[in-house]
């Protein structure tokens, strides 16, 4: 999710595809403990890392560089890309045929079975305290600045003479290569991987919790999924054929009424507390 | 990222774990197992029922959890097991594979289910088997029909296995005469798996295969498909084409004025109305249909539709109803013939337990299979949605898990 | 053999109509207003209900093929003044509240449904025999109508006095303004007809198909490669882009399996709009 942000929210590139890249990470791992006995988690990190990378840059060499394109056409080609990997899982005898592939075993950290629910929570834990880290560092560095001037406007940031494709690629290849983490360590701690996290379900998800919780905060949409999916489980039980349907108006109405997230809330009531007190 | 919320989650379950583990040992430790199963005695057993309730296969849900509270009423109406009523305990596993194992998880570290039935679709049993049956070490009923080979340890199935359908279809088709066949299906692992038994019965009975074509899960219109089939000309068209593509083929094809028979594994009261009139004609091997008419199959269904008024229409072999019915009576079984709710000794016993009733006939494990021993008919399907059973086939044998 | 020859011709013809009938209203709405609409499909899905609404109560579907663009116009003019058009200027939170919207249409009808689906009759049944092939009459109906309507709505906004405002309001909504036109219910218009449009391509198909909820989500991808590959900021663009990806892959699917020529539509079809980003009948820049 951290990677939707990174995307959109700071470099203003909207993407629909992390599920995909979600899913190629998460699928590197099923083929590799599949078909080795490697399960050190540091190795299959790195494979999901290095493969979510050659990904994101193929797909962002052909995204951004030379001419530029539309906003509409990224999305679209994103949904593409989430489609047509969705379709291969679902095909692809090699990817478990729609099965997905099962029973990954638990990881191993120099020789050491991680097997404990505990110590795979501390696992993805750490992993994701240091991408978060990673990601605040990133944004408040020189490169963070830039990227938000290349969303903010393309053409002066370019007028002053930073490169706005080469910044959109090493963006949207960072952005693949924190899906495809993400996509290892559910393999790993789920252990295992389907076609349902490839596709275009997971890929809205991601961005409802962006959206709801605002995009330009890395905070916002880590609340908003915290809340929304404590609430979305409960909901499930209570209302499992209504729940679909206020999702969608829930959507609806942050669109409108906060087009800034769930974090802008405390400032938009201020905001209108204010407007009535002075009138 | 979602591993946030899981994490936060398993923390959760993990706690309890170790908690409930303090307290089993407690129990132990203090008055020993006699004690603590007449301890037990008054309170019920949770039973875990896990379906789409939610999704693309909502309505499957909707069938599946009609029957599961008709079989448990029924079950506890009677004294339980082992004198203990059940409690069922619904998941929504929503048509999702990740959604299904935080579900399953949750049944079976939280709630502690004796045993978890469920699953609608191939990919869910895959993403929960593990939750359940191997870390979970809970028994696991898989009741449907489904592409064969699954073999897991703790893990039962009570669907009909590809060759007990497939088998005898394509026996009685190539002993009408019909010589050539031409296979049609969905792009995913159970028609692919169907249609390759399909290849060998037809190949080994001398018949012939003119074609296989596969067309993408959601295509809504496949009139390549629909064309290349009436090209071929062949006697049979087997097609195991799903939902959404079901009803636009199979009208196509008639239509389009295909002579030959249609065959599938996938036609009964439950898909026959969404196809329509050109259902006339479709031949198939289901367990149940309801046109069955063993008295004690009649009788039951009879009054699951007087129960069950929101789930009338839903009771068919396609939905997995008599498979989701005799799950819960074959478990009951083992656990009366191991006289415990223990995994282990369920699991001993399971492996040769027998129903003398169940709906669609007599059923039992086939030892050593895992999978089940089933009467089948042989049915052809009528405009109005309906079948006729041509043959009763009696009792086949699974061909799984040797 | 001819027989199988005339049969591939109709499929590709068939195909490409169908896919054109879909993408109408789409082109009014993504191709002309702008607007990534993702609700579309369910714009669809709506009018294949009331057709099948109608065919149910009223014992004929001609009946609501002909009320289907009606309700979907009039909810298409509702969505607009109610919240589509604060979007205007938030190209992405149009994008976003759409689908959401259509999430809403989707499981609303999902609640609502007894089964995975329905099959709903076409009001001319039966097929005719050319060469040794019989061809569904139904489809034949759909691609005269298709023509038809393409034509009809082509010279409506080219020729008529009507259509030049609607145009000059897309284009150029302040200057439209200042000469006295309601750009306001001109928007709201146009969005109400292109959402007309596309209710009544979901009456006229849904036969040939099963009414279910993903009918139009389902259609969808391909619906916006469709009016991309033609090109925005015009009508005839979308259709051109419909008919070049329907009649390749209508051909493709003819010899190869289904699956793949899918598969390759869609990078072909990536990769032509990353070349030429204005669609079709892009002019030189």
């Amino acid at each position: 999710m951290l990677s939707v942000e990174m995307c959109w929210g700071q470099a203003g590139i909207f993407t629909f595809g992390q599920a995909a890249l979600f899913g190629l990470g998460g699928y590197t791992v099923g083929l590799i403990t599949k078909n080795s006995s490697i399960t050190d988690i540091g190795v299959l990190l790195l494979m999901a890392i290095v493969i979510g990378a050659v990904a994101g840059l193929i797909i962002g060499i052909f995204l951004f560089s030379g001419k530029r394109v539309g906003e509409l056409y990224v999305v679209l080609v994103t949904l593409a890309i989430s489609y047509i990997f969705e379709r291969l899982a679902n095909s692809w005898t090699v990817l478990g045929s729609g099965n997905g592939i099962p029973g990954i075993p638990s990881p191993t950290l120099f020789g050491m079975e991680i097997k404990s629910i505990i110590g795979l929570f501390i696992l993805a834990f750490t992993v994701f305290a240091l991408i978060l880290f990673i990601c605040i560092f990133l944004v408040n560095s020189q490169f963070g600045l830039t990227m938000n001037a290349v969303r903010d406007d393309e053409e002066r940031a370019e007028f002053f003479g930073y490169k706005r494709s080469r910044i959109q690629i090493v963006v949207f290849v960072f952005a693949a290569v924190l899906a495809s983490i993400g996509g290892a360590l559910f393999a790993v701690t789920e252990s295992f991987v389907s076609s349902s996290m490839t596709g275009l379900g997971l890929s809205t998800t991601i961005v409802l919790w962006v959206v709801l919780g605002g995009r330009g905060t890395f905070f916002g949409p880590l609340i908003a999924l915290a809340v929304l999916q404590a609430v979305n489980t409960k909901m499930q039980e209570v209302l499992p054929s209504l729940w679909p349907i206020l999702v969608g108006l829930l959507l609806v109405l942050a669109m409108i009424f906060l087009p800034k997230g769930l974090m802008s809330l405390p400032a938009t009531i201020r905001e209108s507390l204010r407007k009535k007190s002075s009138v | 990222m979602s591993e946030i919320k899981k994490v936060r989650f398993r923390r959760s379950a993990a706690i309890a774990t170790s908690l409930a583990a303090v307290l089993v040992l407690a129990a132990c430790t203090s008055g020993g197992s006699d004690t603590a199963a007449s301890a037990d005695n008054a309170e019920p057993v949770k039973v875990g029922v896990l379906t789409d309730m939610t999704g693309a296969f909502g309505i499957v849900g909707k069938s599946n959890e009609a029957v599961a509270k008709f079989t448990i009423n029924e079950i506890n109406a009677n004294g339980g097991v082992l004198g203990r009523q059940l409690e069922m305990v619904l998941a929504d596993s929503a048509t999702d594979a990740a959604i299904a194992t935080q579900v399953a998880s949750r049944l079976v570290n939280q709630d502690k289910v004796a045993v978890v039935v469920g699953g609608v679709a191939s990919f869910t049993r895959v993403a929960v088997r593990d939750v359940i049956a191997d870390k979970g070490n809970t028994i696991y009923i898989w009741p449907a029909s489904y592409e064969g080979g699954e073999c897991s340890t703790n893990v039962w199935n009570t669907g009909s296995a590809p060759n007990q359908q497939v088998d005898p279809t394509v026996e009685h088709l190539l002993a009408e005469g019909n010589k050539t066949f031409f296979l049609a299906g969905s792009d995913y692992l159970y028609p692919r798996n169907i249609l390759a038994r399909v290849r060998q019965v037809v190949e080994a009975g001398g018949g012939s295969i003119v074609g296989e074509e596969y067309v993408p899960l959601d295509m809504t219109d496949p009139s390549n498909l629909v064309s290349k089939v009436l090209a071929a000309k062949a006697d049979v068209l087997f097609e195991v084409v799903v939902l959404p593509g079901t009803a636009p083929f199979i009208k196509g094809v008639v239509d389009g004025g295909y002579k030959g028979k249609i065959a599938g594994t996938l036609f009964d009261e439950g898909i026959n109305p969404l196809i329509g009139a050109q259902a006339e004609g479709l031949i198939g091997v289901q367990d149940f249909y309801l046109s069955v008419e063993d008295p004690f199959t009649k009788s039951q269904v009879a009054k699951f539709n007087e129960q069950h008024p929101e789930a009338a229409g839903l009771f068919s072999a396609t939905f997995n109803a008599t498979a989701w019915y005799r799950s819960f009576y074959l478990w009951k079984a083992a656990v009366e013939k191991a006289n415990s709710f223990d995994t282990a000794e369920v699991n001993k016993a399971m492996d040769s337990v027998s129903l003398k009733d169940s709906i669609g006939g007599p059923v039992s494990f086939e030892p050593g299979t895992k999978h089940v021993n089933l009467q089948m008919y042989l049915g052809e399907s009528k405009a109005d949605g309906s079948n006729v059973i041509l043959k009763s086939l009696g009792s086949i044998k699974p061909l799984e898990c040797k | 053999m001819s027989a199988q020859i005339i049969r591939g011709i109709f499929d590709v013809l068939s195909l490409s109509s169908i896919l054109i009938l879909l993408v109408i209203g789409m082109a009014i709405i993504v191709g002309m207003m702008k607007v990534f609409n993702m609700c579309q499909g369910e714009l669809v899905l709506l009018g294949a209900v009331t057709g099948y609404l109608c065919g149910i109560y009223l014992g004929n579907l001609w009946i609501g093929i002909l009320l289907a663009p009606i309700v979907v116009g009039l909810f298409g003019l509702v969505l607009e003044r109610t919240i589509i058009h604060r979007f205007y200027i938030n190209p992405q939170g149009a994008l976003l509240a759409t689908f959401a919207i259509g999430l809403v249409m989707r499981e609303t009808l999902r609640n609502r449904m007894s089964r995975q689906g329905t099959p709903v009759d076409a009001p001319i049944q039966g097929s005719i025999d050319i060469g040794g092939a019989s061809l569904p009459v139904w489809r034949i109906v759909i691609m005269v109508v298709t023509l038809l309507l393409a034509l009809a709505i082509g010279y409506v906004l080219l020729k008529t006095n009507l259509g030049i405002k609607v145009r000059a309001t897309l284009d150029n909504p302040d200057l439209v303004s200042v000469s006295g036109i309601s750009t306001k219910w001109m928007y709201a218009g146009t969005y109400a007809f292109g959402s007309a449009l596309s209710g009544f391509a979901g009456a006229m198909i849904v036969p040939l198909q099963t009414l279910y909820p993903n009918l139009g989500y389902d259609n969808l991808i391909l619906m916006f490669i469709a009016v991309m590959i033609g090109g925005l900021g015009q009508f005839a663009g979308p259709l051109a882009g419909a008919a070049l990806i329907a009649v390749p892959g209508a051909i493709i699917g003819q010899f190869i399996s289904p699956v793949t020529g899918q598969i390759l539509i869609l990078f072909l079809a990536i990769i032509f709009m990353r070349f030429r980003p204005g669609g079709i009948f892009q002019r030189g820049r």
